[in-house]
């Protein structure tokens, strides 16, 4: 026998190294491209017996992982067995069923699990037959195929990709003041400009603090009019862009995230809300819904009543869209990363109820991502991402595209 | 799991799409020439047919005529003659807005208030009235399904005209029905764009031989086709389509060897069928083998069944039943050959395991048979709906059946034909396709077979028509 090594959920660090096989493993699912279905006639699910395309059911993954895990009980061991058309479901199932505490192994001990997605006229459904010696369990998620008479006027969406600004050094945040742009990096704000001799910085103010930053040292800015303010673990700076002037204090004060908070404190690179959950990023869902960044990159949704886990894959970083394309659910952008590949992408998501449904648009970025900032207004974030081949940051604005 | 993977209906189809007419624009004009195997006394959608058969041929040809609020598509639900909905009080309320500007066949446009009348007359449970552009059903009770629910044919909006006429708003126009023949002509302002050709003559109640040879004559363009025949047909170079695999045949064990002693006599049987034999040498590659009630395509969750016929089949086994077991009698119905040669093919199975099948087609009064072999029509909805209905038609013919309430989650249906098939008192042997076979003069920017049954004639065009 011989145990499978998907590791479980859980990842926060914010360089490559820090991220476990799990995370590429999970994430090459949602990034390799539905294989084309070659049957006549554009009607594939005629075919009886043929399993459908994984890709169509990888956002039933989390929930069906889970009645999985319900049916064959904590610790315990069990096989896993997909058609052969749904490998890569198969290994987005396992990965989440490790990560809720099953044994997963090869044949022989435990419970066998034979599972298989497919459709019916109304929903997906993703049906797996669990036997352990005489007892036979079948267990079956659903999700609705569309939504129905509006599926027509469904939009198109796209993230867009603007690049801000660039440099060696580490950046943790940018941000537009007037005409300039202010750069914050671990040691200092910078003041760049941008005109016909390109952009280039021309004044930095040093961050005086007898702090020392964390490993994974976070920034943020919050400019209003000529006034600025940058907030680090366990110190808040002001200052003005004309005359450009900064002034520090150790001490923690709320973020400028929309969630409240207390600030990441000193040596620490999450947040905490008032009532004690901590999270690393938030996304606005609209209507006072939070969809953030939990512990073990848990992603978690945070409403008025409480919390709850969106039963989605795991994140580091988060950015929210709740107004975009005018549709009827809230649009998010997540991290994602590629098998085999040193960079990271953006992957789109859309929020409906409890569930992060994943869509097609998935944009690949230079590097890793470091920080990714909702904009205060919501409809665009700041993403910042380190291209280790090139040794530099670069600063990106993100926004939503739309078409219908 | 076990899993069955057939991919013969696949192959069919994929034939069929080879010899498909070749390239050229469609023409206008012409008169399609269709049998059909029943008679169609009454086109009325909401009016009971007096039989499967009739019933079968009426929702073949209705929704030509009429068109209900919503249908359902491969994809699933999609708006018609209604264009949103949206249900209130819990469902026991719902209100559709009725599309604008659609012309019914006698010249007038579609009004809320007639759309309300019809839905009356097809469910007088139901009360239906008009607000503004909108028509609002109250059901009473919750139907947490009713989009889905109206799709049915017998739904279609019908309005009823000067002397009782049947006026409709499809792609085609009621113009003369007699016991064997039914003509349709174009609607020149149907609210989809007329259809190409200028009449439609359906002769019904013509015998599956006689549309064969006519088809092959050049005496029609469009028949129906038993999988039997389907090989006959394309090797002369002519077409045949196929719709998804929407009916099931099944052995259905009479009372009398229904009974849980009998439970592994009817195992042992069960186990000496060979599906892929009966897909490939009976149907041709016309059939899947089946191993639950409901397609997979219906249910979602076909292969997670488990047929109870997975005993250790050995010819001891069979030694071991007393001599009064080992001879079983199946019943088919005389007028239909393709249960009949499967019946036999399962005789042929039988026989090797030690059993003797015999089959019994009778035409008066016959001895009392051990079981049946049946044919159950799958409707393409939802599949709580799609099972109820055979469950329907399963206790019909005496066999157990307990359906979901409608808008059942997929499990309750689950459980509900796993509940079914765990007694072996129905035994699913394949499900077979509704099979069309296309003359060479016509042609179509659609497949002629709908993939969840019936006729796409709209898209059909003639060669020879004007231009």
């Amino acid at each position: 026998m011989r145990v499978l090594s998907f590791a479980a959920v859980g990842f926060h660090g914010r360089e490559w190294w820090t991220r476990p096989a799990s995370a590429a493993l999970a994430l090459a699912t949602l990034s390799i491209p539905a294989s084309p279905f070659d049957v006549a006639q554009g009607d594939p699910e005629f075919i009886e017996g043929a399993a459908q395309p994984s890709a169509p059911f990888l956002d039933l993954a989390p929930d069906f992982a889970s009645a999985i895990a319900a049916a064959v009980g904590p610790h315990a061991a069990a096989s896993v067995a997909f058609a052969p058309e749904q490998q890569r479901l198969q290994v987005e199932v396992v990965r989440l069923l490790a990560a809720r505490g099953v044994r997963v192994v090869e044949n022989g001990e435990g419970a066998r699990v034979s599972a298989e997605c497919s459709t019916n006229l109304r929903e997906r459904a993703c049906a797996a037959e669990i036997r352990r010696g005489d007892d036979r369990r079948v267990v079956i998620t659903t999700r609705a195929r569309d939504r129905g008479q509006n599926a027509d006027e469904a939009p198109v969406v796209a993230i867009e990709l603007r690049p801000i600004y660039g440099q060696r050094r580490a950046m943790l945040d940018v941000a537009d003041a007037g005409d300039r742009l202010l750069v914050l990096t671990p040691e200092s704000v910078s003041l760049v400009a941008n005109d016909a001799a390109g952009a280039r910085s021309i004044a930095s103010r040093p961050i005086e603090t007898s702090r020392v930053w964390p490993r994974d040292v976070r920034g943020r800015l919050r400019v209003a009019g000529s006034a600025f303010e940058a907030f680090l673990p366990g110190v808040t700076c002001r200052g003005t862009v004309a005359p450009f002037a900064l002034a520090c204090a150790d001490e923690s004060e709320p973020w400028p995230l929309g969630l409240a908070n207390s600030g990441i404190a000193p040596s620490r690179n999450a947040f905490s809300t008032p009532d004690g959950f901590t999270f690393y990023e938030a996304a606005a869902l609209g209507g006072g819904r939070w969809l953030a960044v939990g512990e073990r990159g848990v992603l978690t949704l945070v409403d008025a009543r409480g919390r709850s886990a969106a039963r989605a894959d795991a994140a580091d970083h988060l950015a929210g869209f709740p107004d975009s394309c005018a549709g009827d659910a809230p649009y998010v952008v997540a991290d994602a990363r590629a098998p085999d590949a040193n960079a990271d992408a953006l992957r789109l998501f859309r929020v409906e109820g409890a569930h992060l449904v994943a869509m097609p648009a998935s944009t690949p970025l230079p590097g890793t991502l470091t920080t990714l900032w909702s904009a205060p207004a919501g409809g665009a974030a700041t993403a910042i991402v380190h291209d280790i081949n090139a040794g530099r940051y670069e600063a990106f604005h993100v926004s939503l595209s739309c078409a219908r | 799991m076990k899993r069955f993977t057939s991919l013969c209906l696949a192959l069919a189809s994929l034939a069929a799409v080879g010899v498909a007419v070749s390239a050229a624009r469609p023409q206008y004009g012409g008169t399609l020439r269709v049998e059909i195997g029943a008679a169609v006394a009454n086109l009325d959608p909401s009016s009971a047919a007096s039989n499967d058969a009739q019933d079968a041929a009426r929702a073949r040809v209705s929704p030509l005529v009429f068109e209900p609020l919503t249908t359902i598509e491969p994809d699933g639900l999609r708006p018609l003659l209604a264009t949103s909905w949206q249900p209130e009080a819990r469902g026991t309320r719902w209100r559709l807005r009725v599309r604008g500007g659609v012309v019914l066949h006698d010249g007038s446009t579609l009004q809320p208030w007639q759309v309300a009348g019809s839905i009356r007359a097809s469910e007088p449970a139901w009360k239906a009235a008009a607000e503004g552009d909108a028509i609002v059903i109250d059901t009473g009770d919750p139907v947490p399904d009713l989009p889905w629910a109206i799709a049915d044919a017998r739904h279609a909006i019908v309005v009823r005209g000067a002397g009782g006429a049947l006026v409709g708003s499809a792609p085609f126009r009621i113009d003369h029905v007699d016991p064997s023949r039914i003509l349709l002509k174009a609607h020149e302002a149907y609210w989809r764009a007329r259809p190409f050709v200028d009449v439609v003559e359906i002769d019904t109640a013509r015998r599956p031989e006689a549309q064969l040879a006519d088809l092959e004559g050049g005496r029609a363009d469009v028949v129906g086709v038993r999988a039997i025949d389907a090989r006959r047909l394309t090797r002369r170079g002519l077409r045949v389509e196929a719709s998804r695999p929407l009916e099931l045949v099944a052995l259905v064990f009479e009372p009398n060897r229904a009974g849980e002693p009998a439970l592994a006599w009817r195992r042992t049987l069960a186990a000496t069928i060979n599906r892929d034999a009966i897909c490939s040498v009976v149907l041709q590659g016309q059939g899947a083998p089946a191993r639950s009630a409901l397609p997979a395509w219906l249910s979602g969750y076909a292969r997670a069944i488990a047929l109870n016929d997975t005993a250790a089949l050995s010819p001891s086994a069979v030694a071991a039943l007393p001599l009064d077991q080992r001879t079983v009698m199946v019943r088919v119905d005389p007028a239909d050959l393709v249960t009949q040669a499967i019946a036999e093919r399962l005789a042929v199975d039988a026989r090797e395991a030690g059993f003797t099948v015999k089959v019994q087609a009778p035409v008066g009064l016959a001895p009392r048979p051990d079981a049946r072999l049946v044919r159950i029509a799958a409707p393409a909805t939802t599949p709580d709906r799609a099972f109820a209905s055979i469950a329907d038609r399963l206790s019909a013919r005496g066999g157990p059946a307990i359906a979901p309430a409608p808008g059942a989650a997929l499990d309750a249906t689950y459980r509900a034909e796993q509940a079914l098939l765990d007694r072996l008192v129905v035994v699913p042997i394949v499900h077979v396709p509704e099979l069309y076979g296309v003359g060479d003069r016509v042609g179509a920017t659609a497949p002629i077979a709908r993939p969840l049954g019936g006729w796409d004639l709209a898209n059909v065009w003639l060669q020879g028509g004007r231009p």
